[in-house]
């Protein structure tokens, strides 16, 4: 994929070539918006939303990199998705088995290479980590999710957050310890390698 | 240890201390339980944050020309449509506007004809249908008059009487009688014009925004 040109194809306008860049960040805009949102659904919309966005500002773009670029506008769509959120609070709707109860881990998130009991600890395991990060800030949140989950490196991230470099630096350590406090809570769940390093901790 | 331990901590994690800080850092964590046990435990999150799962996205967030609101490209001759439109109906109009207001005009010093002056040819008619009965064919209607709506009648032609009596010169008010009206077509000539280009031009203007957007539709 030739990203500057598509990109310059873009900003004068040219839709096919802008789809052809949300066709190879797709994956990545929908991630980041998933653990900043918590939702599937939310996630997608915002998604969507970002894309629009992006389309819609592309001539303002000036160079860098195009991926914290997007990023940011994700993250804004983010945000205006938990504001609306914070006004208008909803019930999910999980799906249902067929006794009629609520299925935790839908089927179609399932991983096909693990066991079923391997599949049930790493969705717990997820969950576990997701509730973590919702119970974070949202500047924290967008942080980490971007260095930790999508491996963005800090001048990437301070892009994205539209933040100095230092303070993505102290976001993304706080984020990090207060995640490790809430995933204490969560010991069962956690691989053997990180439960010893809390039982140490804990020593 | 403080937040700015736990800072710097998670830039060492990150290779982004400078050497001389590391090395400090490093010296501190070999005699330091509790900055260790931090260390791995930030390590440890960090991990786990790296194992989740990365999900795909559920559907193509592919855009649309309509969800970007993008117009078809219209062609270079549109303008020229759009303006000869405008201009038609803006001269339509003027020229509605300046016969109505050449016709109030007309009107106003229409008492000197006689009582009750000034009226318009639609009240004047009664009393132009209460006229004695002509014995002589009643000649052929003008073609504007032709144009008069229906209740608007046509003066009938003057008798032999009536002819004798405009022959004495008679006040016109003594003899209370009124001028009639000259009949007026609705639309003159001009008006008829400007109208049809408005009307044309907008119709040319639908049908190339019609076909601009079937083409890039097809495309």
């Amino acid at each position: 994929m030739d990203e500057p040109s598509l990109i310059t194809s873009a900003q004068r306008g040219d839709l096919d070539s802008f789809n052809s860049l949300v066709l190879h960040y797709q994956d990545m805009v929908f991630n980041t918006a998933l653990r900043i949102l918590g939702d599937e659904d939310r996630a997608a919309d915002a998604s969507q939303e970002a894309f629009i966005s992006a389309f819609r500002a592309i001539k303002s773009y000036r160079g860098g990199s195009f991926k914290a670029w997007l990023l940011r506008t994700v993250t804004n769509a983010c945000y205006d998705e938990l504001r609306r959120q914070k006004r208008r609070p909803t019930t999910p709707l999980e799906p249902e088995t067929e006794d009629g109860d609520e299925m935790d881990s839908p089927r179609w998130l399932a991983d096909p290479s693990l066991t079923p009991a391997g599949q049930l600890e790493a969705d717990e395991l997820e969950h576990a980590i997701q509730h973590c990060l919702d119970a974070l800030p949202t500047d924290f949140r967008a942080v980490v999710v971007m260095a930790d989950i999508e491996g963005l490196d800090y001048t990437e991230v301070a892009a994205a957050v539209r933040a100095p470099l230092g303070t993505v630096k102290s976001r993304l350590a706080r984020a990090r310890l207060r995640l490790r406090e809430c995933l204490q809570g969560f010991a069962e769940l956690l691989p053997a390698a990180f439960r010893l390093n809390t039982e140490e901790a804990q020593a | 240890m403080n937040q700015r331990d736990v800072e710097q901590l998670s830039s060492y994690l990150d290779g982004g201390l400078s050497p001389s800080d590391s090395a400090r850092l490093k010296t501190r964590l070999a005699s330091d339980l509790e900055l260790a046990s931090a260390l791995d435990a930030l390590r440890a999150a960090r991990s786990l944050l790296r194992r989740m799962p990365h999900r795909r996205a559920p559907r193509n967030f592919l855009l649309t020309p309509k969800m970007v609101g993008k117009k078809p490209p219209l062609p270079r001759s549109y303008p020229v449509f759009r303006f000869a439109t405008a201009l038609a109906t803006l001269l339509f109009g003027l020229s509605f506007l300046t016969n109505q207001v050449v016709s109030f005009g007309a009107s106003a010093p229409a008492p000197a004809y006689g009582i009750g002056g000034g009226a318009d040819a639609a009240t004047e008619a009664p009393m132009l249908e209460m006229a004695p009965a002509a014995t002589e064919p009643p000649a052929e209607p003008t073609p504007q008059a032709a144009l008069l709506p229906s209740t608007v009648a046509t003066p009938p032609a003057p008798t032999a009487d009536q002819n004798r009596a405009m022959e004495q010169p008679a006040s016109p008010k003594a003899s209370g009688e009124t001028i009639p009206a000259t009949p007026r077509p609705l639309l003159t000539p001009w008006q008829t014009t400007f109208g049809l280009l408005a009307l044309l031009g907008a119709a040319s203007m639908l049908l190339i925004q019609k076909l601009a957007a079937r083409k890039w539709r097809v495309k």
